[in-house]
């Protein structure tokens, strides 16, 4: 007998432990104080810890989510030269089709151009010969505005602070966004609505950097009251320090803000990693770093450079017809003493901008032709029209040598150094990493011109107020709900719904670290499932109770009773299951956000009451009858 | 505690009654879908607006009526939500767009007319007809794949006329919930669809128990009429049947009345399914099966049952 039971035991300890560690960083999290995640946020662990946790659903805790599509018929209009009377009649014609039909749009478009003998290629001269070549062209086209969309959203999205964004591809049309948390669902929507904003901006000469970040050392200085005016004028010519190479250790915000700066939301234990060396004497260089000639921000010190930024009196310091711009990515770089560190660039950049990305016609990522300076390496051609050109060429040839920053909605994507004065406005752009990078940037390039709208076809927004509600109230009805349950058990079947009672409880954990482990998202159909789970778990074992029951009754053992209870039980138990299986399946496969998260819940309940209710149960009864006879069974 | 012990109801006797009682119920929700409200589809499905406003202080239904009058919004259902500062604003078969435009004229128009009782979105849902069209076709391919999927277990699990009653007696549970919906007036959501799935795996489980025990007792009663044989299954089901409806039926019940406005039709919905689901288990799937078998057997087609 115990070596039947060793192993059960060994298995379900096993289970427990593995739920422990599965729980418990969602435990950790909830348990926590909006100071420590804040604190977290700044160590940057903060990331680490909610891949590991019970994600909530927007509906639990408020946030937006955008269903986009990009207008084809639009795009296939915007492109088109020298429309006739005809093409638009096709062109309407498709558009009224679309709308009751499951095929594409462009489909239709090119059955009805086909019908009516419209030959494409007089309105479309550059996209080949064919109706077909032309129609799949176009379809190149709307893709790529896709593409872009895609592009123009992901860069602003983190303007938001959204900690987990999804953006996401669906078809070949659609973009699915989703921001958890958001405070301001109406600013969400118009950002993502807005056309993108690309730039070309000069970056400041680096001596100019140097003194604008000596004046808001000073600034800082006096903030923390440490020093006077006169000490700060040093003439200290050390430069950045190499990344990494800093000795670096933590100080608090307050320490570095002085006390009556930093302001009241300021968790007190938050802390930037700063240079010690030059600490004292130029506070604000110490959260800086060398980067490859630029200014780099170790990831954990942006939120603090960014505040200093805003401050006023710094604001005062930075000269008017210039301002900072942060890069849209971070850098990673290797650093010679700790490990890989994340760093974000920051450029001072003129405030005007010296050309507006509208006049980008079309950019293009390409190898380097064999030849040239950038021969097999990746690089991007741009080609602009005629306005941009003569613009482009005044600029380049007159700042030969100095760099202009590529900016997408105020975000620097790269900022390569002006060759020569280039003239024809075709410019070729090198000192990509790979062909991904280069393809990135051209599609930055391109975002300046979006040639369709994108327009906002499904969309759901939860406020913030309502999803604590929703969470407050189905906590409470859960646990109620389970209470009375766990009740009503114990006074029907005695002793045995206690068991049963503690497979329960074992089901609500294993699910949730089931939940935990596939990084699943609780909805409030989710937690509707809960509840329904905890309501049919105990299933299982009313059949098995109930059998154990009939058989006492015809005289059994009490251990005779029980192996006949089980036996007799467990294959109705699983067929019965099957179909709530089948059901939940069905839901996973068509539902979709809070829909599947019930589906999710209510068939890994099922899955996992099999074995709370069967398996654990069977084992207590199994230890209780170990090695003596009962003579009665409380059931 | 004890329920049902050596329980020997005549269950099968009253299928006349449990017959006219089902048809009864099925009647009445249809004249309802058919000839009066018809069923309320949601924004879900029809494309349209959802906002759902919380005021500071209590706000009358006339009130907002009033403040949105002249948008042309005549369509449009406002519902008093949970709280008395609560309202729920629907506008259905909006035009692609247009439901953005609406959303903004009528907080701006609110703001104007109420200007001493502020107040905060909460909930705001905009579905295009495109969209809505979509989830149509999907939530009906969805019930149909549930169905046909069952059908095609219990198929292989037990035999046919067993699916088939099994079917019906789902047919059976959706239709009189989607009645009382319509009686109600409650509106269908896509969520309200998922409901009706859990029903027809819910109400499947019952049922399938009571089949399994028919399933038992044919190899060890075999002299027994069948009808009796089934009539048995049931009456040793019933304790387990009656304490698992009761365990789910507290959690919905609890789920429904404290689970917060958002989920309350949901939870409606669940409850309504339990009732139907375990009374359909009892007193629809058995009968047909055992009507099945009787008319198999008159024909001649079934010389013997096992």
């Amino acid at each position: 007998m115990l070596r039947r039971l060793a192993p059960r035991i060994i298995l379900i300890v096993l289970a427990i432990a593995v739920a422990g560690i599965l729980l418990y960083p969602t435990v950790r999290y909830e348990s926590m104080s909006d100071q420590q995640r804040e604190h977290l946020q700044n160590t940057g662990e903060l990331s680490a810890l909610k891949s590991k946790i019970i994600r909530r659903g927007l509906d639990l805790q408020g946030g937006i989510h955008l269903v986009l599509e990009v207008d084809v018929p639009t795009l296939v209009q915007n492109l088109a030269t020298n429309k006739s009377q005809l093409f638009n009649e096709v062109l309407q014609k498709a558009v009224t089709l679309s709308q009751s039909s499951d095929q594409t749009f462009l489909d239709i478009f090119l059955q009805q151009a086909n019908m009516a003998n419209l030959r494409l290629v007089r309105y479309y001269p550059d996209r080949g010969i064919q109706n077909s070549e032309i129609v799949s062209n176009l379809q190149e086209e709307a893709n790529d505005a896709v593409r872009r969309a895609l592009e123009i959203i992901r860069n602003r999205v983190d303007q938001f602070g959204v900690s987990e964004p999804t953006i996401q591809k669906v078809g070949n049309r659609r973009i699915i966004v989703e921001l958890a948390g958001i405070q301001d669902p109406q600013r969400a929507r118009e950002l993502i609505q807005t056309t993108a904003l690309l730039e070309f901006k000069l970056l400041k000469e680096p001596d100019l950097n140097q003194s604008v970040i000596e004046k808001i050392d000073r600034v800082l200085r006096r903030q923390q009251g440490s020093l006077t005016d006169s000490l700060v004028a040093s003439e200290d010519t050390t430069q950045v320090r190499e990344g990494g190479v800093a000795q670096e250790e933590s100080v608090t915000l307050d320490e570095l803000l002085g006390q009556s700066a930093a302001d009241s939301t300021t968790a007190p234990d938050s802390t930037v990693a700063v240079d010690k060396q030059i600490f004292q004497e130029r506070p604000f260089s110490a959260l800086l770093r060398n980067v490859g000639g630029d200014i780099g921000v170790p990831l954990r010190n942006r939120n603090a450079v960014q505040r200093i930024l805003e401050m006023p009196q710094v604001q005062e310091v930075i000269p008017p017809d210039a301002q900072f711009l942060w890069s849209a990515d971070p850098e990673v770089r290797q650093s010679q003493t700790g490990p890989a560190q994340q760093f974000y660039i920051l450029y001072l950049v003129n405030q005007d901008a010296g050309l507006q990305g509208g006049v980008v016609t079309d950019a293009r990522a390409t190898l380097g032709g064999t030849g040239s300076s950038a021969a097999g390496q990746p690089i991007v051609t741009v080609e602009m029209n005629s306005a941009g050109t003569r613009t482009w060429s005044r600029l380049t040839g007159a700042n030969i040598g100095r760099r202009v920053a590529i900016v997408l909605d105020n975000r620097v994507h790269m900022a390569p150094v002006i060759r020569t004065k280039i003239p024809g406005g075709r410019t070729q752009i090198e000192g990509m990493a790979d062909m991904e990078e280069a393809k990135d940037i051209a599609i930055v390039l391109r975002a300046g011109a979006l040639p369709a709208p994108v327009d906002i076809i499904e969309e759901r927004t939860i406020g913030p107020s309502l999803g604590v509600d929703s969470i407050h109230q189905g906590t409470r009805a859960t646990v109620i709900g389970l209470l009375l349950v766990i009740l009503f058990m114990a006074i029907y079947y005695k002793g045995s719904g206690l068991i049963a009672d503690l497979a329960l409880v074992f089901n609500l954990v294993f699910l949730l670290a089931i939940l935990a482990a596939l990084h699943a998202v609780l909805t409030l159909p989710g937690i509707a499932g809960l509840i329904l789970t905890v309501g049919i778990s105990v299933d299982a074992n009313v059949l098995i109770f109930d059998r154990i029951r009939e058989e006492l009754h015809k005289g059994k053992t009490v251990r005779a009773a029980i192996e006949a209870g089980y036996g007799n039980a467990i294959r109705t138990i699983i067929d019965a299951n099957v179909t709530t299986v089948i059901a939940a399946l069905v839901l996973m496969q068509f539902g979709t956000g809070p829909i599947k998260g019930f589906a999710v819940v209510l068939f890994w309940g099922v899955i996992s009451s099999m074995f709370t209710a069967v398996f654990i149960t069977r084992t207590v009864y199994m230890m209780m009858t170990e090695g003596r006879t009962l003579q009665k069974l409380s059931i | 505690m004890e329920l049902f012990v050596h329980a020997d109801y005549k269950i099968l006797e009253k299928k006349k009654i449990a017959a006219t009682v089902s048809l009864s119920l099925i009647l009445i929700g249809l004249f309802f879908i058919i000839f009066h409200h018809g069923l309320k589809l949601g924004i879900d499905f029809e494309g349209g607006t959802l906002m759902q406003l919380q005021f500071e202080q209590p706000i009358q239904v006339s009130e907002v009526r009033n403040a949105l009058s002249n948008l042309g919004l005549q369509d449009a259902e406002i519902q008093q939500f949970g709280s008395p500062n609560e309202v729920i604003i629907r506008v259905l078969k909006l035009e692609e767009q247009q439901g953005e435009e609406t959303a903004q004229q009528m907080q701006q128009s609110l703001g104007q007319a109420l200007p001493n009782n502020s107040f905060e979105v909460r909930r705001l849902e905009q579905v295009g007809p495109k969209i809505g069209g979509e989830l149509r076709g999907k939530a009906l391919l969805a019930i149909l794949s549930a169905l046909l999927g069952i059908v095609v277990y219990v198929s292989i699990r037990f035999e046919f006329k067993y699916a088939i009653a099994a079917i019906v007696a789902l047919i059976h549970d959706v239709l009189i919930t989607l009645g009382v919906f319509s009686v109600l007036n409650l509106e269908i959501s896509l969520a309200i669809i998922a409901a009706f799935l859990t029903i027809v795996g819910y109400s499947l489980n019952d049922t399938i128990v009571v089949f399994d025990r028919v399933r038992e007792n044919l190899k060890s009663l075999r002299r027994d009429p069948y009808e009796k044989i089934v009539n048995l299954s049931i009456n040793q089901s019933l304790s387990r049947t009656v304490v698992t409806s009761l365990t789910t039926f507290i959690v919905v019940l609890i789920l429904w009345l404290g689970g917060g406005e958002v989920i309350k039709n949901f939870a409606f919905a669940l409850v309504i399914g339990v009732i139907v689901g375990t009374y359909s288990s009892i007193y629809v799937a058995s009968p047909i099966v055992v009507a099945w078998n009787e008319r198999a057997a008159s024909n001649g087609k079934l010389r013997k049952k096992r």
